[in-house]
């Protein structure tokens, strides 16, 4: 009879080999609708180098290819590094964009995505001057999940500046009323509607996702969508947000919600994967 | 009938296992990184499973490298107490006995890994949220609280501490590995909490 620890690290090594079996891309045939190339995004997303993601910058654009994004940025908490690093990769691997950001945590008491920045913006501003710090360097401000807390930071100044606001946030399927919330701060001004995972490694990348309306697959194009507010994102229980246009363009086309959903490629040998590791590994910690 | 592993044993029984342990004289390189390797091998598999549904050899690398950090200040801060012990395990070996104490965190990373296989990727912020988040905070103290008895056992019994200078040696060891971690992973995103509490 084998012994108990061999079993089990053959488990482990036949689920680790159904599960890379299982690792391709998800298949993304490029979307056209109304003259504009439709680009599916993920604008606020961590890794581990220099801020508090489990996934490595080239781990996150490998990861965002696997779930079907042709973009995302890579935005540490008051940090550039990380976004630098994984544009970097980006640019010689190829597939997905990989757009420069940071996610600005601020003593005044906001969160806010800066996409498309070259150099570090300080968290010690209010949120109105953060965003010209922003648009100085020809990026888009996006309020990081804003919440009735973090509301008296976005003031008149900022609201008038501001390009556009999360309103789908893995928040709004764990927190009562967070999607209201969301709502609400979203109808305080004219922003692009946006919908990001904040992924930290502990969920799906791209769980959240917004659709960006763009001339053509390329970093520029999408920040000149993003600040003509040439986005759709759909949102919890189906709800579909956006540029009502555009809304109602995405809404009668199946084929963005289909692949608005996580994992939607998910299937057996995945199942196989998770379920035998976690087997095999209790094994070897028990024998 | 099969014997379960130190590593088991010492979930229940830290005292004896750590007594029966501590005499054997383990020595090297393989000594010194196999319990960390499979502690960074379940780390890679649970952000694996988190992060992808799967687990997959590129991502159980990817989650090993992001969370190397761990068992790299665990051992340095191990390096700065061991210093003030005189004692008959070779380093190496005190390094093996310690990340066996690591069992309850391998026993929580598989549970999130379980839980996270069996609901759907919707359901799962509800866990982060109360009043489930209380059912995670509760399971993360019990296993920190676990985790720190069992290293008592293995300073008191397998490195033959008195009980006073195993509970120092495991505030000082945890202190000094605990406060690295938390700066090195929280990174720029403590900045404006300790400008805050300047203020």
């Amino acid at each position: 009879m084998m012994p108990p620890r061999l079993v089990a690290a053959a488990v482990l090594a036949a689920s680790l080999a159904a599960g890379t079996l299982a690792d391709r891309p998800r298949p993304r045939p490029p979307i056209e609708m109304d003259g504009h190339r439709v680009l599916a995004v993920d604008l606020h997303t961590h890794s581990s180098m220099w801020s508090d993601g489990a996934l490595t910058p080239w781990g996150l654009v490998l990861e965002a290819d696997r779930q079907g994004l042709d973009a995302i940025a890579i935005t540490g908490h008051n940090d550039l590094f990380d976004g630098r690093v994984g544009h970097a990769f980006a640019r010689v691997a190829g597939g997905v964009i990989v757009l420069r950001g940071e996610e600005i945590l601020s003593d005044p008491g906001y969160h806010m995505i800066a996409v498309g920045i070259r150099d570090r913006v300080s968290f010690r501003q209010t949120a109105a001057q953060a965003i010209d710090d922003i648009h100085r360097q020809g990026g888009i401000a996006i309020a990081a999940h804003p919440l009735r807390a973090f509301w008296p930071a976005y003031d008149a100044a900022a609201m008038e500046r501001l390009d556009g606001a999360e309103i789908c946030h893995p928040l709004i399927y764990g927190r009562e009323g967070a999607q209201q919330e969301l709502e609400e701060f979203a109808a305080r001004g004219p922003v692009a509607a946006i919908g990001s995972s904040d992924a930290h490694g502990t969920g799906p990348m791209g769980f959240c996702r917004t659709y960006v309306f763009a001339r053509e697959a390329s970093e520029s194009a999408i920040l000149d969508a993003l600040r003509a507010r040439r986005t759709v994102v759909f949102g919890r229980g189906g709800k579909v947000y956006g540029d009502p246009a555009l809304v109602r363009l995405a809404a009668a086309d199946a084929r963005l919600r289909e692949a608005a959903r996580p994992n939607a490629q998910a299937g057996a040998l995945d199942a196989i994967s998770r379920i035998g590791g976690i087997i095999g590994l209790a094994g070897l910690l028990m024998f | 009938m099969t014997r379960l592993s130190a590593d088991a044993r010492a979930l229940v029984s830290p005292a004896s296992t750590f007594r029966e342990l501590g005499p054997r004289r383990g020595t090297g390189a393989w000594v010194l990184a196999r319990r960390p390797l499979a502690l960074l091998l379940t780390i890679g598999s649970t952000v694996s499973i988190l992060a992808g549904g799967r687990l997959t050899a590129r991502l159980v690398v990817d989650g090993a490298i992001s969370f190397a950090f761990l068992p790299i200040f665990e051992i340095a801060a191990l390096a700065i107490v061991f210093r003030g012990i005189q004692g008959r395990v070779p380093f190496a070996q005190a390094v093996d006995l310690l990340f066996v104490a690591n069992g309850p965190w391998i026993v929580w990373m598989l549970a999130m890994a379980a839980l996270t296989s069996a609901i759907a990727p919707e359901d799962l912020p509800r866990w982060t949220a109360r009043p489930r988040l209380a059912i995670v905070a509760a399971a993360t103290a019990a296993t920190i609280v676990w985790s720190v008895w069992i290293e008592f056992h293995v300073f008191r019994d397998a490195l033959e501490r008195s009980r006073g200078d195993a509970t120092r040696d495991i505030l000082l060891r945890r202190a000094l590995a605990w406060s690295a971690e938390t700066v090195y992973f929280f990174g720029f995103a403590l900045w404006p909490l300790l400008v805050g509490m300047l203020r």
